[in-house]
Order: C-alpha cells, then sequence, then structure tokens
C-alpha cells in the first residue's frame, strides 16, 4: 500500500508546495500565480427515476477542479485556494 | 527375348560352378574364430521423414506448432501493444458509459509511463487483485491535490514518490484514490486512448483525456 502522507488544509498550500515530495526544499521556489491555470471538469451523475424503467435517464452535475500547471513534473490543484488564499483577497479565519 | 535371359542364366551357373570349390577351399584355409564380419550394405535413398510415415502426428504437430505461435503472439501483443476491452460501471460516467462501450488500451503506458495529468488509466485494482479499473489520472508523483471530492473536506495531499492519484468522472459512483489512497504507478497496466460507443456506433479519442481532460482555464466553465 501506499505510504502515509500528512493531509493538510489549503492555507497552508503557499508553504507546502516550497517542498518536493521527499521532505526537501523546492528550488526554485515556484509562485503558483505564476503557473498556468488549468481545469478539469468532473460530474456528479445519477440515474433520474427508477433503476429498470427504460424512461430514466442518467443526469449529470458539472464540478469544476482548478489546478495550477507549473512545470511538466508539478501541478497543483487549486480549487480551495483560488480566490481564497492566494493572498488577492483578505485572509479569511483559518480553519 | 529369350535368348538373353538365356544367356544371363548360363553364365551364372557358369561361374558359380567354377568359383564353389576355390571359395570352399579358401574359406577352409583362412578359417578364424571370431565373429563374423558383417558388412552391411549402404542405403542410398534417405527414408521419408518421421512425421510424414505418421499423418496423424504431423496434423497434430502442424497444428499444435501454429496454435502455440498464435498464442504466444497474440499474448505478446495484447500484453505489450494495444488491446480492446469493453468497459463496465457508472464510475466513468459519463466520459465512459456504464455499459456498451469498448476501450482501445495502449500498452505503452504501462507502469506509468508518459502518463500526464488528465489521461485516463487502466490499472490493477490494489485491493481486488483480479479486477482492472479504469479512472482519470488528477495527480502524480510530488504534486498536491484534494483528498476528498471538491467542497467537502478540502484537505490535500501530496503525492509521494512513485505513485498517482486516480479520481472516476462520476464522484459519487466511483470508488476510486479517494478510497484506497495513492495508487501505486506499477500497477498500471494501459492508457485508455479511443472509446467506440456502441450506442452511437462512432469512434473517438481519448487520448488527451476526452472532455472532462486537462485544459486552460475556461471562465465560461465557473459558475460559481
Amino acid at each position: 500500500m501506499a505510504p502515509l502522507v500528512e493531509s493538510f488544509p489549503a492555507s497552508q498550500l503557499t508553504t507546502r508546495v516550497q517542498y518536493v515530495a521527499n521532505g526537501q526544499r523546492r528550488k526554485p521556489p515556484v509562485d503558483l500565480k505564476e503557473c498556468e491555470l488549468m481545469q478539469m471538469i468532473q460530474h456528479r451523475c445519477d440515474l433520474d427515476g427508477p433503476r429498470f424503467d427504460p424512461r430514466s435517464k442518467v443526469v449529470c452535475d458539472p464540478v469544476l477542479r482548478l489546478f495550477r500547471k507549473c512545470s511538466d513534473k508539478l501541478t497543483v490543484e487549486t480549487t480551495d485556494w483560488e480566490d481564497i488564499w492566494d493572498g488577492t483577497t483578505p485572509t479569511p479565519k483559518e480553519k | 527375348m529369350a535368348m538373353p535371359v538365356f544367356s544371363l542364366v548360363a553364365r551364372r551357373l557358369a561361374i558359380h560352378r567354377i568359383s564353389s570349390p576355390f571359395t570352399a577351399l579358401r574359406r577352409a584355409s583362412t578359417k578364424q574364430s571370431g565373429p563374423k564380419l558383417q558388412i552391411k550394405k549402404a542405403i542410398t535413398e534417405p527414408a521419408p521423414p518421421l512425421l510424414a510415415r505418421y499423418p496423424y502426428v504431423y496434423i497434430f504437430y502442424r497444428v499444435f506448432k501454429y496454435g502455440v505461435g498464435f498464442a504466444l503472439s497474440l499474448h505478446i501483443f495484447a500484453e505489450y501493444f494495444f488491446s480492446l476491452n469493453l468497459g463496465q460501471g457508472m464510475s466513468m460516467s459519463p466520459t465512459l458509459n456504464a455499459s456498451g462501450d469498448w476501450m482501445l488500451l495502449s500498452k505503452r503506458y504501462r507502469r506509468g509511463r508518459d502518463v500526464a495529468v488528465g489521461d485516463i488509466i487502466s490499472f490493477k485494482h490494489p485491493v481486488d487483485q483480479y479486477t482492472y479499473s479504469v479512472k482519470r489520472v488528477v495527480a502524480m508523483p510530488g504534486d498536491i491535490v484534494l483528498r476528498d471530492s471538491p467542497d467537502t473536506s478540502g484537505q490535500l495531499i501530496q503525492i509521494p514518490e512513485g505513485h498517482c492519484y486516480v479520481v472516476g468522472d462520476n464522484l459519487p459512483w466511483s470508488r476510486d484514490s479517494r478510497m484506497f489512497g495513492p495508487l501505486p504507478l506499477g500497477l498500471v497496466k494501459a492508457k485508455v486512448i479511443g472509446k467506440f460507443s456502441t450506442s452511437e456506433m462512432k469512434w473517438s479519442s481519448l487520448r488527451d483525456g476526452g472532455d472532462g481532460g486537462m485544459r486552460p482555464y475556461n471562465p465560461d466553465n465557473d459558475v460559481d
């Protein structure tokens, strides 16, 4: 199985992104605002109606996920970070 | 016709008559006590091949040889080049239908070689060893990604070396890395590069991840 990894809230993303996976400091440091903003659209789909009814249809709601692509080696998900913790707006209360 | 036959017979008889007393004499004088030396006549014509003498063995051998050859080549092609598989399940809806979608898998991407964020991959399930699963890659080693679905816990994790994070397109119906954690890249078997939908009877490419793949940000998609 995968090794244990520590989870952290989006408020720490700006500092955590300065470290690579083995714990060493990233060189050169990255600025997430400089990286290209990317998106990925996922869905919440479910069957609308009874299960074995031929008139039932699968209905999907889109879910937008945002990423910052800094290089081919580093992609950071910033769905909960954009416009909240990125420094442009006044920082909200720590979760 | 009768003349040469007669002369042949006569000559043979004559030789026999003349030579027999001498040979008898010689044998008596040079008798040896050891085993008699026998010289076999050399076989000038080669025997037919063994398999040609037994037709059933021959047919069995041919069928067996080509059957094994065909099975081996098919195995190598399906394991290291391409394969076509029928997918099943709601977890990749709407990119892949719940049933009736054939996927073209490229095995060049096995063990995570050249896989990028946004690709759809096929991997051996880390919990159930006999199941293969198809999900979308949202993070590669060193990347930072949401541990759970968006708008739930908001916790982020950094993916360790040699792992990736896979999430199905249909978030509530998918059992993926949100359940079993980062996926070892060694379990990745292929990348889905195309699909054939039997309901629409048409091919579509999934080489860049399809409609749900990684794209530059478009503010029109942002409804919040």
